[in-house]
């Protein structure tokens, strides 16, 4: 928790765990996924966008940590080898699931409040209910490197690492997901002027 | 003046300082492109929004279930160049056998006639 407090871990710790898992410390597991949850959780729910199935992806995700602990290269990071494995992990559920639409959230009393107006509040609310959905609707590799990108302020350059994909790949992708982004959220605005001035 | 690529680009923390200087001077300047960089934040921050916590048990559940698994021994580089190696020299062995086979026994009855006694090919009628 206090390595949480001040920023993300050293590689030098993480290095110590990953020994300690290596030699089957169970307790070394422990302290790699209280580190790391809620990270693993935020960067899970990007992809998946659907609250209930985190818990269970981010479940597989640190036990392939621990059975797969021997392919992680030390010259490396380990978040990001953790990155790339949560992302994977998170596609494969995704592309496993079926075909039913991402569940939109719903409990606007997560999202922090910005001590709008109740009015204010209303309006930017269903903003981002409108973002969350067009984020949902984006195509998973789009979906990846947003999350990547938010999560823990991750460079251009340390999206490529966990991806194994060049910079101006990353590029590319956050600027035509962005881009598609703009262009649904323009579309709900027409669509919601529209239903409010239904004379014109 | 500013494309969205440089103002993600600003959010994003990849331009350099004078460069982010200059966006955030223009900024305070224009209300057009401070309503722009705070539209794109909304859109930034809403990517990770709404993502559920883990319970308080979510790391001993982990721990629990780790301890019925066994770490998957992996191939280190030198396991994959034996096992290679290996299966080099079987192949390598199992084609000498089959040569040596063929040497022995195809190849001594090759070059006879075949129907050696069909008046066709001795050119009778």
């Amino acid at each position: 928790m206090l390595l949480l407090a001040m920023g993300r871990p050293t590689r030098t710790d993480d290095r110590d765990l990953v020994r300690r898992i290596r030699d089957g410390d169970a307790e070394a597991l422990r302290a790699i996924v209280e580190r790391y949850q809620d990270r693993i959780f935020s960067l899970i729910f990007g992809i998946v966008r659907d609250r209930h199935e985190v818990e269970d992806v981010a479940q597989e995700v640190f036990l392939k940590v621990y059975t797969r602990i021997q392919a992680f290269d030390e010259r490396s990071k380990f978040y990001t080898w953790l990155y790339r494995v949560a992302a994977n992990a998170a596609k494969d559920h995704v592309k496993k699931r079926s075909r039913r639409p991402a569940v939109a959230l719903e409990e606007d009393d997560v999202i922090p409040s910005t001590g709008e107006s109740p009015v204010g509040h209303a309006a930017a609310a269903e903003t981002r209910r409108l973002v969350r959905e067009a984020i949902a609707a984006l195509p998973l590799r789009y979906r990846e490197v947003l999350t990547l990108r938010e999560l823990d302020g991750l460079s251009y350059n340390e999206i490529a690492g966990v991806l194994r994909i060049s910079i101006g790949t990353v590029e590319s992708r956050l600027h035509r997901a962005r881009a598609k982004l703009k262009r649904r959220l323009e579309g709900h605005v027409r669509r919601h002027d529209s239903l409010e001035t239904p004379g014109r | 003046m500013y494309d969205d690529t440089t103002l993600w680009k600003l959010l994003d923390g990849e331009l350099s300082a004078e460069q982010a200087e200059a966006i955030e001077a223009a900024a305070a300047a224009d209300p057009g492109l401070r309503r722009r960089l705070e539209e794109l934040r909304v859109q930034k921050t809403a990517v990770l929004a709404g993502a559920p916590r883990p319970s308080p048990g979510f790391a001993a559940k982990v721990v629990a279930r780790a301890a019925g698994l066994a770490p998957a021994p992996v191939l280190d580089l030198e396991d994959v160049r034996r096992l290679l190696r290996g299966a080099l020299i079987a192949a390598l062995v199992m084609a000498a056998v089959g040569l040596a086979v063929f040497a022995l026994e195809v190849l001594p009855t090759a070059f006879e006639p075949i129907h050696a006694d069909n008046p066709l090919l001795r050119g009778g009628k």
